[in-house]
């Protein structure tokens, strides 16, 4: 039978009193969370990370950037490019930048998750792997369950049901695209301040696609009013007034709504993957 | 030469005993089978990540070895009174650290492999592969690294205990990676003294990116120029030669007291 030496009892009282009190208040930190219906695992998150987990998050997301990058980092501007050591490491480990691109995209997912998984709060994360997923590698069903998890885990958020407006709309699903812009339309500005560029951005894609769907129905007096509620957030768009004057008129406009939404999407997915990075020249995406 | 390599052996069989290469292979077993448990989205055939994450393990664990094996030989001599009957025999000073850094060197280089090894069946069972010769070719330069993470370890630990050594070695290897890389940049925003200071670190430190091929294994990028590759290896040795010289002459004339041997 093993026997502790008297002179360590006072220690192995103190260790386990320790390991009971940090059991103990781990326990109750989870279920106050479930009284207060907090997520228990953020609780336990928080716990054991505290606000490093932002940090880690957002360091977890620069990580699936360098991934898209195939490995290669920002590079910052240097006094001096030409020497034995740099022109000997830029050999051993090119810097030329080259985007991923297809399926290839899905070896950055494991990022995106860990990201999510530190801080279910990083919405961006959430948009940005429903994008991936989505657009890249073609599972637009896995986009729609991680934008449903970023709509639970950050509940007033508008920026979510419009991704997964999105993505119902390449699907040609108009019914669950409908929804989800209403939701989203019922949700904004979120955290946001009304007058931000994004908001005011967001808003109007809401509401651009939401009027879309309703001509789509024949509703043109909603679609009308939707237009006019873009056009006092954005006057210089008057291509909307020439489409609501057809409306009016009962007239087809000359770019059929399905058209439109189709190459606004398009448009938004190029701007989306866009490499926003000024490290490089676009002749540097092709492969080395 | 078979001084050389009996002192080598003695190396080994110290650290065989004392099982630091176990618990890095199990830590890194453990942290792979974590990586390897992770369900990413449903998605199947990630892989990526597993030897990202695997590759820079093996560069922590190798590093970890390589200052704790090198900075501990010669100060564990002088602390256990080993060295007086060991220079007594017909050893001479440099055979015994050539002897001590082959040792070491050739103990962490074996763990490599085995982490090298570890990393490769995780990544291939799932799917993965990393072409065979830019692995070797990462593998040797690697090796070089550690020879050189040794080297320097041992200069210091001639003239101080194992821990002031294993300290001193590790800020020094840890600067000389995260640091000098970037020293460039720094330069881009600094003038006047600080800027000549940050120059004479980049010119002073070891330059420990030349060795790092992790990038081109990971993102398959193909193997690195021959001519790129034997630079790299050839100013990798040069240091080796250059830092043993420092310990050899830091080391040559060093007085030994029984009385620090006996107070342990």
């Amino acid at each position: 039978m093993m026997t502790v030496s008297p002179k360590l009892w006072p220690w192995v009282v103190l260790g386990t009193s320790a390991v009971m009190a940090f059991s103990l208040s781990c326990v109750l930190a989870t279920a106050r969370a479930r009284e207060s219906g907090v997520e228990p695992r953020l609780a336990e998150l928080e716990r054991v990370l505290g606000n490093s987990r932002l940090a880690l998050s957002s360091y977890f997301i620069e990580m699936a950037d360098v991934y898209f990058h195939k490995g290669v980092e920002h590079v910052e501007k240097r006094a001096f490019e030409s020497g034995f050591f740099q022109a000997l490491s830029k050999d051993i480990s090119p810097e030329r930048v080259v985007h991923m691109a297809g399926q290839n995209v899905k070896e950055m997912m494991p990022w995106i998750w860990l990201a999510i998984r530190s801080d279910p709060h990083n919405l961006n994360a959430y948009l940005v792997g429903a994008f991936l997923l989505s657009r890249e590698v073609g599972r637009p069903d896995l986009a729609h369950e991680l934008l449903r998890e970023a709509q639970y885990n950050n509940p007033k958020n508008y920026e979510a049901p419009l991704e997964d407006a999105r993505v119902y709309l390449k699907e040609k699903n108009t019914p669950a695209a409908k929804h989800a812009l209403d939701v989203g339309l019922a949700f904004w500005p979120g955290g946001k301040m009304p007058q931000e560029a994004n908001a005011r951005e967001d808003k109007a894609a809401l509401l651009l696609y939401r009027a879309l769907l309703n001509e789509i129905d024949g509703e043109d007096d909603a679609a009308i009013a939707r237009y006019q509620e873009i056009l006092g957030l954005f006057p210089q768009r008057t291509a909307l007034q020439n489409r609501i004057d057809s409306l009016r008129h009962g007239g087809q406009p000359s770019v059929l709504a399905t058209r439109l939404w189709h190459d606004t999407l398009v448009n938004q997915d190029r701007q989306g993957g866009i490499c926003q990075s000024p490290d490089h020249a676009e002749e540097d995406d092709k492969a080395p | 030469m078979t001084k050389i390599l009996t002192i080598a052996h003695i190396v080994w069989l110290e650290v065989i005993r004392r099982k630091d290469v176990y618990v890095l292979l199990v830590l890194m077993g453990c942290l792979l089978a974590t990586l390897v448990s992770l369900n990413v989205f449903g998605l199947g055939g990630v892989v990526s990540y597993i030897l990202h994450i695997g590759l820079l393990m093996t560069w922590l664990f190798a590093w970890i070895l390589a200052v704790n094996v090198s900075a501990r030989e010669l100060p564990q001599e002088e602390v256990r009174g080993t060295v007086f009957p060991l220079l007594a025999k017909p050893v001479t000073r440099l055979e015994l650290v050539l002897g001590k850094w082959l040792g070491a060197w050739s103990v962490v280089t074996a763990a490599l492999l085995l982490f090298y090894a570890l990393v490769m069946v995780v990544v291939l069972a799932r799917g993965g592969y990393a072409r065979p010769l830019v692995l070797a070719q990462g593998f040797a330069l690697h090796s070089v690294a550690v020879g050189v993470m040794a080297a320097l370890a041992m200069a210091f630990s001639t003239r101080m205990n194992h821990d002031a050594a294993a300290s001193l070695s590790y800020v020094v290897t840890a600067a000389s990676f995260l640091v000098v890389p970037r020293i460039p940049a720094f330069i881009a925003i600094e003038s006047g003294l600080h800027a000549n200071l940050l120059m004479a670190l980049y010119n002073l430190l070891p330059h420990f990116e030349v060795f790092d091929m992790r990038r081109r294994i990971s993102f398959d990028y193909g193997p690195t120029p021959w001519i790129a590759f034997f630079e790299a290896l050839a100013y990798g040795l040069a240091l080796i030669v250059f830092l043993l010289t420092l310990a050899w002459l830091a080391y040559r004339h060093k007085r030994f007291s029984r009385a620090a041997a006996t107070n342990l």
